[in-house]
Order: structure tokens, then C-alpha cells, then sequence
């Protein structure tokens, strides 16, 4: 009188039709995560899991409407999530810090700019990095930016000076705070 | 747009523009990726089904006639199967007290739902910690007794390392900055380890095997204790008690207590008891290493690995460079004068191995793991062991790993050493033990951040070559690793160097002595220069204590590394008995 509901293998029409969107957005969305954990393997670990997830449950006529939109979103709503748990930690990992490529030329000052870019990038809503990345990482025109957003060109022209202001002011008090300690 | 805010987005797209220019990822094996992940989480459930057919609150789905009879029946089934959940976890819950389920700690009661919820026990809990530990792909921090799913991957802090422990009883201490996700593989657990070191206490696995899986070899292992370590540059496995059999590639090798093998030069080799001593169990697997019967070990079949023909007889020593007969020779420190960098000494081709004019001294540290030995590192024997020097030629068998020379310098050919100790135990009926001691050595440790550069390549090592030449000496390190640099310091210095810097990746420098100058011809009447061949000391070991007394300073000054004295533990190998060889 039980059936117990085992986990399916994705019947092969989802299998073919997630493997497209895998393979048109993962280099972006790879990208994305990429600049907020500027960790390749955690980077390459959380699109990963949000493909996986759609294995299992399926593309909802929701999100077919606009994958790469959603994806994009999803990427760095999960990004942002991992990053603020790594702030929890009471140290860096300095050894990584080290390894990450740094150009011979580049002054410890501009260094340390960047640094503070990375860090009050992780403090904002993730609707203000969705639009900051976009234009910064991606070079998406303000166009490209609201269709994969799903919104109009005059918001986003809004939102991205917004959100470059809220950017540009979060970096002012995290160097206040340095300067402080 | 005010001039601020220019100057602002200007910034940004500078700041950006390292990210545009990433090479692309490859996307095959990307994907490649997420179809293995969901296919061991297939496996793992319908794995599930067949070993826990009792288990508590399944998913239902309700069909038939009766659908409130059956409906009751889940619930009753329900309430049952909580007090049928797995030994391992009714047992964790009941641990705090008698009230089993309700007196559990919210951690377990977590491990419990998650195994209720998702139908599959979790191959792993966290059983204590010293600093964080991290779900990574959720960004959610695990405690004590958390239950660790397939395909999760998890990552300890800078601050301190963690032990899991698995269902077979397995423990899994993680040292600190490590990361690994656990998986089901046919016939066991498969540890998918990417960063860091860990030490595997593997249990006795009653019907299938515990792996180790790092980017470039495999371990699998039935019982045994052994340590992993991976990085960018590749991945080494010490074994510490039992056998493990690793595998390269299309090759595997058996490693006995206390021998290692690297898939990189970029890992050079330290002592086994060395490697461990991170870990919070470091006395007791430095006593198991002691006990370990040195040689001879027995490969398959209780066959020793053994050259095909080997001979050993006293050197020429009329051959020697500089020597004339009757000059006593002595065991030189390793620097400029490691007897294994002349290529006239030491050849090894796939199947042969020549070594000249060399002590056994050397031949004992060479088959140990450790071709220069540190001062106070390999002691005791006859003064003999120094001073004669020995012929070996010898023939390798067909099918042994083809190691290369700088395998073998670096103690990672673990079938040749195997067959170099019995050849020792045999001919020199050589007998050591192994040690621990303090003694008075150097950690390297980073004085001042930001000195030294990456290299541009990050794939290749290159050995550090003495660019000096005529007129000048100056040592230059191409991707290099740290290691190798601190073991170069060792053979410099002559006394154990441990790497505390943490760094992993590969770096350019060049340390430069131009205060020191070789001997050259000087012509009749020209003023004498500070070295000269045919003093009371050799001008080679001039120059070496010479390099030796202002390295610290150009090592500081040039990287940023220091050098601090410190009292370091070394495994010490004492000859307990030796005899010369008769002719063969």
C-alpha cells in the first residue's frame, strides 16, 4: 500500500533542456560569483549547486520565462550569503589572500582600495549588486541590463546611481572604521 | 555627473577589469561536475532504500481504498520508526539521558530531522572543533555533532582544525584552512579532499573500502592511519600505521609506516613525524612511527623490493676531484657539496642507478627520505660510515614506477628507497631506529608581508641554480615553492628549517652574494684574494660558511622571510648497527 518516493533520475527532455542553460550562462554566472567570494573553487561550487537544484526540481514555467535572469539573481543572492558567513569568521586566511593574483606594479595603497571594494560590496542589498556587477564585471549596457533584470532603462539608470552612491558610501565608512582602529 | 562621481566609476572599472579579463572556465567538465554530484545523490538514495527499509516518517504516497486507514498506519509507522532510527544516532540522542529523543541537543535533533527529511543518514557528524567550520555551499556554520551530508562540501577556518567521525567509526581530523565534501562510493565512503591536510584514522571497513580522492590521486585503504595533503601544486600521502595503496594515474604503490610519495616536486618531503605534528593526536602517531620495524619492509606476496643485480664496493678515491691518496675524507654539510647535484656521482635512467664515491652515510639518508640529512638527524655508526666512500651500480626491475632523480632526492620513490634500505640491510646488515628529539633548528616565518611576488607561473618548479659563475655567486628561485626554499636553508644552514610562513603558491627571487667572490686564476704578482685555493680550509667550504653568515640578512632583506632560532622536533635516525660490506 506504500510507494515510497524515491529520488528520480531528471527524465532526459529536463536533463537536455538544463544543460543548455548551463552551458549559455555558466561562464557568466561563474564570473559573477567569482567577483564577490574571488574564490575559483567556491565560485565554481555555487552555480553548480543551483543547477543541481534544478535537476531535482525541475525548471518552473516561472523561471523559463527568464532563466538567465533568475540564475543570475540566484547567484548572487547565494554568493552573498557565503560571503557574509565567511565575515563571522574572526580571522582571514591570510595564505589565500597571498595567493590571489596581484599585478607587480600595483601600489599596497590601490591594493588595499580594492580590498575595501570587495569588502563593502558584501554590505550591500543584493538588488544594488545585481545592477553594480552587471555594469561593472559584465560591461552590460543599460539596455542589456533591463532585460536581464526584467525592468525598464530609466530604472536602471536610476538604481545603478543609486547604488553606485550606496557603494561609494559604504566604502567611505569602512575606511573611517580602519582609520579608527 | 559631478567629478566625485566620475572619478568614483572610473575606479570601478579599473577595479573590475582583472575580473573581464579571466580566461573562460571549462565548461565540460563543469557540467561533467553536477551530473557526477547528482548522480552519487541517486546512488546514495536508492542505496538508502535497500540498508534502511525501516526507516522512520518516508515520504508516502497514499493509494488503495482505504486512504484513512492508511493515512493512521503512516503515523503509527511514524512514531515507530523514530524509535528504530539507526543505532548511531538513537544512540547520539540518547547519550545526555534517558529521555532519548527529547533530551537531545538541538545539533542532534538537527542530524535526526535532516536524516528523517531527506531519508539519508548523513555519512558524517562533526565530533569536536577547535575553531570554525563551514557548509560552504550555504554559508552555514556547523557545531559539534552536526550531521554532514553527501556532496556538501565543508571547510575549516584559519583558527583551528575540526575531527568527523564516520558511520563505520572512521575519525577524519581536519587541519586548519582545509576543505573536503564526503561521498558514497560503491563499496564504501570516498573523502573528496581539495585543500589543506587531514589525517585519516580509517576504521576497519567490514565490507568495502574508505578513499581519498584529491585532484590527482587516489587513496583507498581498509584499516590504517594516514596523512593527506593537497594543494594547488599537487598532493602527498604519509602513512603513519598499516598499508595504503595509492594511486597515480594508471599506476599504484603500497606505503608502509613512515614512507610518503608527492605527485609534485612543488611538495618536497619532511619526515613523517614532522608532518603530523600539527595534529592534536601528534604524540600518539609519533609513538606508532616509532615502533614501526624499519627495514626490511615486504611488498605483495611478502616479496621484498629488491634490485635485479646490485654491486658495492669501495670507491677510487684517486678518482676523486681535488683528493690525492691518503687524504682523509670527510662528510662535507650539504651545501655547494651535495654529492647528488654532480652528475658524474649520480645517475639514475629507468633501469639503472649509478652512485659513486659516495658514504653511506649519505646512501643511509638517501634510501630514508632525506638525501642531505640535517645536523643531529641521522646519527650513531662507525666513523667509517663518513669517511669511506662506496661504488653502488645497480639494476632496477622491469615494471618498477620510473622515479626521476629529483624523486628520489626528495624521498618520493618510495618502491626504490624500499629497495635501497634492504639493499642496505642486506650488504651493510645495517639496523636503525627511528627517533624523535628536540634540537636547535630555524623556523621560517614572514618578517615583513608584500616582498615577494608570485610568479607569472604558476605550473612549473624549477630547481634553484647557482647564477653566479665566475666572479660572483647568486642563487635564483623560478616558481619556486616556499618548501623548497626552506629546504634549500636546511642544506644551507645544516640544521632542520620548518616552514611557517603558509605560503603555497610559487614565487621568482634571487638571492644575491656579491660580497663573495670565487678564486680565479690571478697573474703573477696581482694581490692575493680573500679565497684561495689551498688554504688550510677549502675554498668551497669558505665560501659556504660565507654564504652561510650573511644569509639571514640577504634572506630578509630580499624577501622578507626571517629565520628565527627555535627549538624544532625532528625525526632522528639512529644507527644502531652496521658492518662494512664484503666484495662482491
Amino acid at each position: 500500500m506504500f510507494d515510497m518516493a524515491v529520488a528520480d533520475a531528471p527524465d532526459s527532455a529536463l536533463q537536455r533542456e538544463v544543460e543548455q542553460l548551463f552551458r549559455d550562462n555558466y561562464q557568466m554566472l561563474f564570473r559573477t560569483a567569482y567577483s564577490i567570494l574571488r574564490n575559483r573553487e567556491d565560485a565554481e561550487d555555487v552555480p553548480q549547486a543551483i543547477f543541481l537544484k534544478l535537476l531535482r526540481t525541475g525548471v518552473s514555467p516561472d523561471v523559463g520565462k527568464n532563466a538567465s535572469g533568475y540564475l543570475y539573481r540566484a547567484v548572487v543572492n547565494q554568493s552573498l550569503s557565503i560571503l557574509r558567513s565567511r565575515k563571522r569568521q574572526p580571522a582571514t586566511n591570510s595564505a589565500e589572500l597571498l595567493n590571489a593574483p596581484v599585478h607587480a606594479d600595483e601600489s599596497s595603497t590601490n591594493e588595499r582600495r580594492h580590498q575595501r571594494l570587495y569588502e563593502a560590496m558584501g554590505g550591500l542589498a543584493p538588488e544594488a549588486v545585481h545592477i553594480l556587477l552587471l555594469r561593472y564585471v559584465h560591461n552590460y549596457s543599460d539596455a542589456q541590463i533591463a532585460k536581464l533584470l526584467g525592468t525598464s532603462r530609466g530604472a536602471v539608470a536610476l538604481r545603478l546611481y543609486r547604488s553606485r552612491a550606496r557603494l561609494r558610501k559604504h566604502m567611505q565608512s569602512l575606511e573611517k572604521d580602519n582609520e579608527t582602529r | 555627473m559631478k567629478h566625485g562621481e566620475s572619478t568614483f566609476e572610473d575606479f570601478l572599472t579599473e577595479s573590475y577589469a582583472r575580473l573581464r579579463e579571466l580566461p573562460p572556465v571549462p565548461i565540460d567538465a563543469a557540467w561533467d561536475r553536477v551530473i557526477s554530484r547528482l548522480d552519487n545523490e541517486l546512488d546514495s538514495a536508492s542505496g538508502n532504500l535497500q540498508v534502511w527499509v525501516d526507516a522512520p516518517c518516508p515520504t508516502v504516497t497514499i493509494s488503495g481504498r482505504w486512504p484513512a486507514l492508511v493515512t493512521l498506519a503512516a503515523v503509527v509507522l511514524c512514531a515507530i520508526g523514530v524509535s528504530l532510527l539507526p543505532s548511531r544516532f538513537s544512540s547520539e540522542l540518547s547519550k545526555k539521558g534517558s529521555g532519548g529523543l527529547y533530551q537531545a541537543s538541538p545539533q542532534q535533533f538537527d542530524v535526526a530531522s535532516r536524516w528523517m527529511l531527506t531519508r539519508q543518514p548523513p555519512l558524517a557528524v562533526v565530533e569536536s572543533k577547535d575553531g570554525g567550520l563551514d557548509r560552504v555551499s550555504v554559508g552555514e556554520v556547523l557545531n559539534v555533532d552536526a550531521g554532514i551530508e553527501a556532496n556538501q562540501r565543508i571547510k575549516t577556518h584559519s583558527e583551528g582544525g575540526t575531527v568527523l567521525r564516520l558511520s563505520d567509526g572512521s575519525k577524519i581530523e581536519m587541519r586548519s584552512n582545509s576543505e573536503l565534501s564526503l561521498e558514497r562510493a560503491d563499496d564504501g565512503v570516498r573523502i573528496y579532499f581539495t585543500r589543506g591536510e587531514v589525517i585519516v584514522n580509517a576504521g576497519k571497513q567490514r565490507n568495502g573500502h574508505l578513499y581519498v580522492q584529491t585532484k590527482d590521486l587516489s587513496v583507498s585503504v581498509v584499516g590504517t592511519v594516514f596523512l593527506v595533503k593537497a594543494g594547488q601544486q599537487g598532493s602527498r600521502v604519509a602513512v603513519i600505521e598499516g598499508e595504503v595503496h595509492v594511486i597515480k594515474g594508471a599506476t599504484t604503490e603500497r606505503l608502509f609506516p613512515g614512507e610518503q610519495v608527492a605527485t609534485s616536486s612543488l611538495m618536497p618531503a619532511r619526515p613523517v613525524i614532522e608532518e603530523v605534528s600539527w595534529s592534536r593526536h601528534a604524540k600518539q602517531h609519533i609513538a606508532m612511527l616509532q615502533q614501526t620495524a624499519i627495514p626490511p619492509v615486504t611488498t605483495a606476496g611478502g616479496l621484498l623490493d629488491r634490485f635485479e643485480v646490485a654491486s658495492i664496493r669501495l670507491g677510487d678515491e684517486q678518482r676523486s676531484p681535488g683528493l690525492r691518496p691518503g687524504d682523509p675524507v670527510r662528510v662535507r654539510p650539504c651545501p655547494g657539496g651535495n654529492p647528488f647535484e654532480m652528475t658524474q656521482l649520480f645517475q639514475l635512467n629507468p633501469g639503472r642507478l649509478v652512485m659513486r664515491r659516495l658514504p653511506v652515510y649519505y646512501l643511509i639518508g638517501l634510501a630514508y627520505g632525506n638525501s642531505c640529512p640535517a645536523s643531529g638527524t641521522l646519527t650513531g655508526g662507525p666513523e667509517w660510515t663518513r669517511t669511506s666512500r662506496y661504488d653502488l651500480e645497480a639494476t632496477i626491475p622491469a615494471g618498477t614506477p620510473k622515479y626521476t632523480k629529483e624523486q628520489l632526492l626528495s624521498g618520493n620513490a618510495p618502491q626504490l628507497q624500499r629497495m635501497l634500505q634492504n639493499l642496505l640491510a642486506d650488504r651493510f646488515k645495517l639496523v636503525l631506529k627511528r627517533e624523535v628529539k628536540e634540537t636547535q633548528g630555524y623556523d621560517l616565518v614572514i618578517a615583513q608581508a608584500g616582498k615577494l611576488k608570485l610568479s607569472a607561473d604558476q605550473t612549473t618548479d624549477q630547481v634553484p641554480v647557482d647564477q653566479g659563475g665566475r666572479g660572483a655567486i647568486a642563487i635564483s628561485y623560478l616558481s619556486a615553492p616556499i618548501a623548497r626554499l626552506a629546504r634549500h636553508l636546511q642544506e644551507l644552514s645544516g640544521r632542520p628549517v620548518v616552514d611557517k610562513t603558509g605560503l603555497s603558491g610559487l614565487y621568482d627571487f634571487r638571492l644575491e652574494f656579491p660580497e663573495i667572490a670565487y678564486p680565479t686564476p690571478q697573474p703573477a704578482g696581482a694581490p692575493r684574494s680573500e679565497i684561495q685555493p689551498g688554504d688550510n680550509m677549502s675554498w668551497v667550504d669558505q665560501i659556504d660558511q660565507k654564504v652561510r653568515d650573511l644569509l639571514p640578512r640577504k634572506l630578509e632583506a630580499t624577501t622578507g622571510l626571517r629565520l628565527e632560532e627555535a627549538n624544532v622536533p625532528v625525526e632522528v635516525l639512529v644507527i644502531v648497527s652496521v658492518e662494512r660490506p664484503s666484495s662482491n
